[in-house]
């Protein structure tokens, strides 16, 4: 009937366009009409720099901030969501992580300016995911670094008099010892 | 509560460096108590503590996991302790096994390990005491009041050590057997004690032992166990499993299945 007509449609459209689609989630749309084709609607978000992302429900999903947001609200969807703590291109790297499959590797190759943004936006918009591999990645970079290298890392004032800090680290001699790699 | 604190660092929130912490190893932990006065308390933050630990016993990886063997090197219950790490099972073609000494204590050896955290018991003159230690950490807690039993002729004894959630306290169990007299008779006696307090307190409810389990108790879930045989060794012996349930500090028995049979590990 008409309905399997549509359904077959959009089974065949999405999965030709599967590409595109993913190209065009990540556009910008300026306050215009999307011209994507929707079964389900995506949810509007409006970053930090007033840009408009389309996104689909499945991937708002995972933002639980966003979701419970979307909840509260009678699942009301036709207005943007705004997130004033994200940027359009942290959001951008975001989906685009996600549409990766959260593929370690390629966090790896972004600058850990770039991590922090990720991180603190995961944290806003509470993705647990996310959150646990970011927060693995830092973690197993900072384990073989020094404690000054680990201060200015997190821009964190050592407020140790030198004879308190010394107390410490004499205290825990066995813990120093072994190779330092600051690289 | 936290709010009100200047944060860590101008990059990240507290919280979310807590996350990232939570998942070191503990040497660089240890290390980076250097780092700032917040991070130093924030290691003996007994909530910080516990999100480490939940984030170790997580891991796929078997690293933070240790295989203890008894070794009774004579007659007496002095334990000598060997362990290996169980991923080295895995991944090694020859095991090494180290010699585990308690915290290079003189007169304590290994009664028992719960979450990382190792208790050690010494024979003194007017009895026992316990003693905690933290290997990863290199920590020693002070020592435990003296335990005493019953005076006799000859005792046995037995340990046991785990963590009770209720009150967020670990625990030692010591079970005895002394012999009051040249007559057959033993007394049972059962203590407990809980880390930090002033001194040890009878259980209640525990059975009359015939022979003291041989090996130390199994912790599970709250509650410390040993199988023992309850009743004389001849016609109506019975073998049960005690349990210690250490939030409340009672003992109860639990029976064996019915077709339960011991198996003789010599044969293997």
């Amino acid at each position: 009937m008409g309905e399997k007509g549509e359904s077959s449609k959009s089974a065949m459209l999405k999965h030709a366009e599967e590409e595109e689609l993913n190209t065009k989630r990540l556009k910008t749309v300026e306050g215009e009409e999307s011209n994507m084709v929707e079964e389900t609607e995506n949810i509007k978000l409006k970053t930090s720099d007033e840009i408009i992302f389309e996104v689909e429900p499945s991937i708002v999903k995972e933002m639980v901030t966003i979701q419970t947001f979307i909840e509260d609200n009678n699942n009301e969807t036709s207005i943007p969501i705004p997130l004033p703590n994200v940027t359009s291109n942290t959001l951008r790297r975001i989906l685009e992580f996600k549409a990766r499959g959260f593929d370690e590797e390629f966090v790896k190759t972004l600058g850990m300016d770039e991590v922090f943004e990720l991180i603190l936006a995961a944290n806003y918009l509470n993705m647990k995911t996310l959150l646990d591999i970011l927060t693995k990645i830092i973690a197993d970079f900072i384990k073989n670094k020094s404690v000054e290298f680990v201060r200015k890392f997190f821009n964190i004032v050592n407020d140790f008099t030198p004879e308190e800090e010394a107390k410490i680290r004499e205290e825990n001699a066995w813990a120093f010892e072994g190779f330092e790699c600051d690289d | 509560m936290r709010s009100e604190k200047k944060p860590w660092s101008p990059l990240l929130c507290d919280e979310l460096i807590e996350e990232i912490l939570s998942r070191l190893p503990v040497k660089p932990l240890i290390q980076f108590k250097c780092v700032c006065k917040g991070w130093n308390s924030l290691m003996s933050d007994p909530y910080f503590i516990k999100l480490h630990l939940s984030k170790s016993a997580a891991k796929d990886d078997l690293e933070h996991l240790q295989l203890m063997k008894n070794v009774c090197l004579r007659s007496i219950p002095e334990i000598h302790m060997e362990s290996c790490d169980v991923s080295s099972l895995f991944h090694s073609l020859q095991i090494e096994t180290f010699l585990f000494n308690f915290a290079n204590m003189p007169g304590y050896h290994l009664v028992g390990s719960c979450n990382g955290l190792h208790c050690g018991v010494s024979e003194i003159p007017e009895g026992y005491r316990v003693c905690f230690w933290n290997k990863a950490t290199r920590v020693i807690s002070k020592e435990s009041p003296t335990l005493s039993f019953s005076p006799g002729i000859g005792r046995r004894t037995m340990f046991g050590f785990g963590y009770d959630p209720s009150s967020d306290k670990y625990k030692v169990v010591a079970i005895a057997l002394t012999m009051l007299s040249l007559d057959v008779s033993q007394k049972t006696e059962m203590k407990v004690y809980s880390a930090g307090d002033s001194s040890w307190r009878n259980l209640k409810g525990f059975p009359v032992l015939w022979t003291l389990p041989k090996v130390g108790g199994v912790y599970l879930s709250g509650t410390l166990n040993w199988v023992v045989i309850k009743g004389k060794e001849t016609i109506h012996s019975e073998i049960v499993i005690i349990s210690v349930v250490l939030e409340k500090e009672t003992c109860r028995s639990l029976f064996l299945p019915d077709d339960f049979c011991f198996v003789d590990t010599n044969q293997f």
